[in-house]
C-alpha cells in the first residue's frame, strides 16, 4: 500500500468516526439518564478529537505527496475534505476550549456530510497543478477561506443552538427551513427546469481526448480534459412534477407556518434579554395552528416526495449518480442529518436545555466567531483580487464566484453594523448568521456545482 | 417657507446619514448581486446573451440592463447611494466621536461605580494603608506600562484613572476611508483603463487587439475598416515562439505553457523582449500596459520535418522536407506525391505520429500510412515500398491567449484594500478600554468601561482586579 492509498483510507474511515459521533450525539440528546449521559457526551468528543487527528494526518499526507507547492485544496474532492477539516479545527476549538461539546451536533453533521461528498466523489487523484493554479496565492487566498468559512459555520451552529435555547417559536423555525429549502431547490434543481425542461437531466459528456481516442464521462466532476466535446442530456421521465410539486409545498407551507401562526402565545416576545428561565421553554408546537400543523405535515410529505424522486431519478437512469448534482446530494445528506437532529431536540428538549450553556454566552461565542471570520473573509476577497491580478489582467471581474463571496461578505457585514451600530437583539443576529450558513454553502459549494466560472473545482 | 425648506433639508439629511439606510443598502446590494450570476453577462468570450436567451427574455433583460448587471443604473446608483450614505454618517458622527476620544476623565463617586455593569465592577477593603496601596500600585502600573491620571489626590482618599485604545474610535473612519479610496480607484480604472485581448499564432505577430472593457479616456485608437471592438496596439507584437508542457500522466493537463514575445517597431527594430508565463506578464514598452498569458489554444496544424530515405541504403539519397498538414510535397528521387493527413502528438502512448497518403494528379494511391517518429522502424518494415519516411520533427501549433490591461487605477484601490483590512483589524479587535481605581479609607473600588461590546474584557478586568485584591 502506497501513501496515497494510506491517505485515502485514513480520510475515508475519518468519515466514518465523524458518522459514529453524530450518531454518539444523536444518543447524547436522547438520554436522560444522567450516568449514560455524561458517557456519551464524553465518547462523543473524544470521537471528535479522534476524527480530527485521523483528518489532520490525512491531509498532510496529501500535502507531502503533492509537494509543498501544492496545498491539499485544488479539486473538488480536496477542497471537501479541506473545508470540512477547517471546520473540525476550529469544532475542536469550540468544544475544548470554550467547552461547547453540543456544538457537535450540528457541525459534526455538516462535517460528516462534506467527508461523505468526498467519499462518493469519483477522482481522488493527487493531479498536479495547471499553471492557473501555480502561485504562492493559492495557499494563501484558500487559507483564508477555510478559516473564514469554518468560523461562520461554527458561528451558524452556535446561534441555532441559541435559537433553541430562547425557545424561538416552532412555526417560525419550521417556516424558516422550508424557504431555505425552497431557496436550494430552485437554485440546485431550477436552472436545469428552466433551461431544459427537466429536472433531473442525465448528462453524458463525450469529449475526443488528446491522444485520438473517445471517451464518454457520466460524472461532471471528470470532464475538464481533452478536446472537443458533446454534451447529451435526456430528461428523466416523470421526475420534474413531484419536483416542482414538492418546491410548491415548500413554498406554501413556508407561508402557511410563518403568517397562520397562533400569535396569542408570544413566545420569543414574552422575555427580552438573554436571562431566561427553563420554563421559557419552546412548548412543541404551541404556537401551530390546525392550517399550520397542515402546513407542517406538508412540508414533511414534500421532503419525502423530493428525496424519493431523487433516489428513484437515480434507480431509473443509467448516467445520473448522484454525483452528477453533488450540490443536491449536499443538501439531501445535510437535510436528513439536520430534520433528525432537530426531532430529536423536539422530543427530548427540557432535558436538552440543561446540555446547553447559557443564551447569553450563546450569543457572544456565535458573535466571536463572526469577529474571527470576517477580517478573513475580508483578506479572502482582497487577496483573490491580487492574484487575478497578476494571474488574469484584473482584479475584480465580477465571476460569479467572486461575487457569492462578496455577498458572504456584505451578508456579514450587516450583521456587523446591525450588532455594534443598532444594537439588534440575539435573535434577529442568530437569524441573520444562520442566513450567512446558507449563503456560505452556495458560495462554496453551489456556484461551482450549479453555476459556472472560473473556480472550477467542480463542474466546468 | 424656507424655515419648512430648511426642515426637510435635515430630514433628508438625518435619512441619508442613518445606519437604518446603510443596512437596507447592504441588503439591496447583496440581493442584486445575485442576478448577474445567474443570468449570463457581456463578455467577448462568452456567446452573446441575444443569442443564448429567447427574445423576450432578451428584450426584457436589455430595458433592465440585465446582461452588464454590475454596470446598470440600478447597481451603480446603489453604490453612489452607498457612498452618500457613508460620508453622511461619518460627518454626523465626527463631532461626537472625536468627543468621547478626547474627553477627559472625571472623578466618579462610589455611587457610580455602584452603577456600572456588575460584571466590570469590583469592590474589596485592603488592609494596606493609602501610602502602601499607591506605591503597589505606582510599581504595578509601571510593569504594565499603564499611563496613569491622579483625579483625586489625597494620602487616604485618591482616585486614578487610565485608558487603551483610545484611538480605535478613530479605526471606522480608517475602513470607510479605504472603501471610498477603493471606490475611486475603480473609477479611475474604469475611465482610464482597459481591458482586452488577442490570440496569435505562434510565429506570427499582430498590431491590433479586440478590447471588452474601455474606459471614455483610455486614448486606445479604432481600426480603420476593423471591427468595432478592434484597436491598435501602437507596436507590432511578435509571438516569436509558444511552448506548452504536458503533464506526463495527466493526457491533456497542461504544466505550463510560455510564450516569447517581441515588441517590435515599424522598421523591425526590436523594442522588448520576454518570455511570459501565466502569472508573470509582460510590462508593455514599461507604459504599464500589462500583456498577460492567458490561455492557449490549437490551431488545428503541425510543422513537420521530414527525411525521405532509400530502404536499400538509408544513408544515401537523402530528401528533406518541411511541410504542414494537407499540403502536398513531391519527393523527385522517387516520383510520388506525398500529403500528411493528420498528426497527434501522441499516439497511443507511442510519441509523435503522422498520417501519410500517396497521391497522383488528385488521385489517391494506395492506403494512408501512419509514420512513428519514435519507432521508425515501423514504417521501414510494415509498407511495401522502396523509400521510407524518417520524421524529424512534429511540432504541434498553438496560438497563444493573451490579456492585455491597463488598469491605472490599481495602485490606489490596492492602497485602499490595505487600509480596509489595518482598519478592520483595529476596530474590531480593538476597543477603547477605560479603568478607574478608587482608594477609599482603605475601600478600593475598581471598574472598567468600554465604548463597544466587551469580548473579554470582563475577564481582563477581574484579573487586574485579583491581582490587586493579592496586594492585602
Amino acid at each position: 500500500m502506497d501513501l496515497f492509498q494510506v491517505s485515502i483510507y485514513l480520510l475515508n474511515s475519518t468519515a466514518v468516526i465523524y458518522g459514529a459521533a453524530c450518531l454518539f450525539y444523536f444518543f447524547y440528546i436522547w438520554s436522560v439518564d444522567k450516568g449514560r449521559e455524561k458517557f456519551l457526551g464524553e465518547a462523543s468528543k473524544w470521537l471528535v478529537y479522534v476524527a480530527f487527528t485521523g483528518h489532520t494526518l490525512g491531509l498532510a499526507m496529501r500535502w507531502y505527496q503533492g509537494g509543498f507547492a501544492r496545498p491539499p485544496w485544488t479539486n473538488l474532492y480536496e477542497s471537501l475534505i479541506a473545508f470540512a477539516w477547517g471546520a473540525s479545527l476550529i469544532q475542536v476549538f469550540v468544544i475544548s476550549r470554550w467547552k461547547v461539546s453540543i456544538v457537535g451536533a450540528f457541525s459534526v453533521p455538516l462535517i460528516a456530510t462534506l467527508m461523505t461528498m468526498g467519499f462518493l466523489t469519483s477522482s481522488k487523484e493527487v493531479e498536479p497543478l495547471i499553471p492557473a493554479l501555480q502561485s504562492g496565492w493559492l495557499k494563501i487566498h484558500v487559507s483564508f477561506a477555510i478559516l473564514a468559512y469554518a468560523a461562520f459555520t461554527m458561528s451558524a451552529c452556535l446561534s441555532v443552538l441559541y435559537l433553541v435555547r430562547r425557545g424561538i417559536s416552532f412555526s417560525k423555525i419550521a417556516a424558516m427551513i422550508c424557504w431555505i429549502s425552497v431557496f436550494n431547490m430552485s437554485i440546485a434543481g431550477g436552472r436545469d427546469a428552466y433551461k431544459q425542461g427537466g429536472f433531473f437531466m442525465a448528462r453524458t459528456v463525450t469529449r475526443a481526448m488528446p491522444d485520438g481516442s473517445v471517451k464518454e464521462f457520466k460524472d461532471t466532476t471528470q470532464d475538464y480534459e481533452g478536446g472537443p466535446m458533446v454534451t447529451r442530456m435526456e430528461k428523466v421521465p416523470m421526475a420534474s412534477v413531484p419536483f416542482w410539486l414538492s418546491l410548491f409545498a415548500f413554498l406554501v407551507a413556508g407561508f402557511a407556518l410563518w403568517f397562520k401562526r397562533n400569535r396569542n402565545i408570544k413566545i420569543d416576545a414574552k422575555f427580552d434579554n438573554d436571562e431566561i428561565s427553563e420554563e421559557m421553554a419552546f412548548r412543541r408546537g404551541d404556537d401551530l395552528t390546525p392550517v399550520g400543523r397542515a402546513a407542517l405535515r406538508t412540508s414533511v410529505g414534500a421532503f419525502i416526495l423530493f428525496l424519493a424522486t431523487t433516489v428513484y431519478g437515480i434507480h431509473i437512469s443509467e448516467a445520473i449518480t448522484l454525483r452528477s448534482n453533488p450540490y443536491l446530494l449536499f443538501l439531501m445528506i445535510m437535510s436528513c442529518f439536520f430534520v433528525g437532529t432537530f426531532a430529536m431536540i423536539h422530543f427530548r428538549y427540557r432535558s436538552f436545555l440543561g446540555k446547553i450553556p447559557s443564551a447569553a454566552r450563546l450569543n457572544e461565542l456565535s458573535y466571536v466567531g463572526i469577529l474571527f471570520g470576517f477580517p478573513f473573509q475580508t483578506l479572502l476577497l482582497i487577496t483573490g483580487a491580487i492574484w487575478a491580478y497578476f494571474a488574469w489582467g484584473r482584479s475584480w471581474g465580477w465571476d460569479p464566484k467572486e461575487t457569492w463571496a462578496l455577498i458572504t461578505w456584505l451578508l456579514y457585514l450587516i450583521y456587523l453594523h446591525g450588532k455594534l451600530l443598532m444594537r439588534w437583539k440575539g435573535p434577529t443576529l442568530s437569524v441573520v448568521a444562520i442566513i450567512g450558513f446558507v449563503i456560505l454553502c452556495f458560495a462554496f459549494l453551489g456556484v461551482n456545482l450549479v453555476l459556472s466560472g472560473l473556480h472550477s473545482y467542480g463542474a466546468a | 417657507m424656507l424655515e419648512s425648506f430648511g426642515k426637510y433639508i435635515d430630514d433628508a439629511w438625518d435619512s441619508l446619514a442613518s445606519v437604518k439606510l446603510t443596512i437596507v443598502i447592504f441588503a439591496m446590494l447583496l440581493l442584486l448581486s445575485i442576478p448577474g450570476t445567474v443570468v449570463m453577462q457581456y463578455n467577448i468570450s462568452t456567446i452573446d446573451p441575444g443569442i443564448q436567451y429567447n427574445f423576450d427574455f432578451w428584450n426584457f433583460g436589455d430595458k433592465l440592463q440585465l446582461f452588464t448587471a454590475y454596470h446598470s443604473f440600478w447597481y451603480v446608483g446603489l453604490i453612489v447611494l452607498l457612498s452618500l450614505n457613508l460620508i453622511a454618517c461619518s460627518v454626523n458622527r465626527w463631532p461626537q466621536m472625536w468627543k468621547y476620544a478626547n474627553a477627559k476623565a472625571v472623578f466618579w463617586s462610589p455611587e457610580i461605580f455602584a452603577r456600572q455593569d456588575e460584571k466590570l465592577f469590583h469592590q474589596w477593603n485592603s488592609k494596606l494603608s493609602g501610602e502602601d496601596f499607591r506605591k503597589k500600585a505606582d510599581a504595578y502600573f509601571k510593569s504594565k506600562r499603564i499611563r496613569s491620571i491622579v483625579l483625586k489626590d489625597e494620602p487616604r482618599d485618591f482616585q486614578l484613572f487610565w485608558q487603551a485604545g483610545r484611538w480605535s474610535r478613530i479605526a471606522n473612519y480608517v475602513v470607510h476611508t479605504s472603501l471610498l479610496i477603493v471606490f475611486s480607484g475603480a473609477i479611475i480604472s474604469s475611465l482610464w483603463g482597459f481591458e482586452g485581448a488577442t490570440n496569435i499564432p505562434e510565429g506570427e505577430s499582430i498590431s491590433t487587439f479586440t478590447v471588452f472593457k474601455e474606459g471614455k479616456h483610455s486614448g486606445l485608437r479604432k481600426v480603420t475598416g476593423g471591427a468595432i471592438t478592434e484597436r491598435q496596439l501602437g507596436h507590432k507584437l511578435w509571438a516569436r515562439n509558444f511552448n506548452v508542457d504536458f503533464y506526463k500522466n495527466f493526457p491533456g493537463r497542461p504544466k505550463s505553457f510560455e510564450s516569447d514575445l517581441e515588441v517590435v517597431d515599424r522598421d523591425g527594430k526590436s523594442l522588448q523582449r520576454k518570455k511570459i508565463v501565466v502569472n508573470d506578464p509582460l510590462n508593455f514598452l514599461d507604459s504599464g500596459v500589462y500583456i498577460y498569458q492567458a490561455s492557449y489554444g490549437r490551431l488545428g496544424d503541425f510543422q513537420i520535418d521530414l527525411r525521405i530515405l532509400d530502404k536499400k541504403n538509408p544513408s544515401a539519397g537523402r530528401e528533406y522536407f518541411s511541410t504542414n498538414l494537407e499540403s502536398p510535397f513531391t519527393s523527385q528521387q522517387w516520383g510520388v506525391e506525398l500529403i500528411a493527413l493528420r498528426a497527434t502528438p501522441d499516439i497511443q502512448n507511442l510519441g509523435p505520429g503522422v498520417q501519410f497518403q500517396e497521391v497522383k494528379a488528385d488521385q489517391l494511391i494506395g492506403k494512408p500510412f501512419w509514420v512513428l517518429q519514435n519507432y521508425p522502424q515501423h514504417d521501414f518494415l510494415d509498407r511495401k515500398s522502396p523509400y521510407t519516411i524518417f520524421l524529424d520533427n512534429v511540432d504541434e501549433k498553438f496560438y497563444t491567449g493573451l490579456q492585455i490591461g491597463y488598469d491605472p487605477g490599481a495602485p490606489i484601490y490596492w492602497f485602499g484594500a490595505f487600509g480596509m483590512i489595518v482598519g478592520t483589524m483595529w476596530a474590531l479587535f480593538i476597543t477603547h478600554r477605560k479603568y478607574h481605581l478608587y482608594y477609599e479609607r482603605g475601600v478600593v473600588y475598581f471598574a472598567g468601561a468600554n465604548h463597544r461590546i466587551p469580548i473579554g474584557f470582563e475577564k481582563t478586568v477581574k484579573n487586574m482586579a485579583e491581582e490587586m485584591k493579592a496586594w492585602g
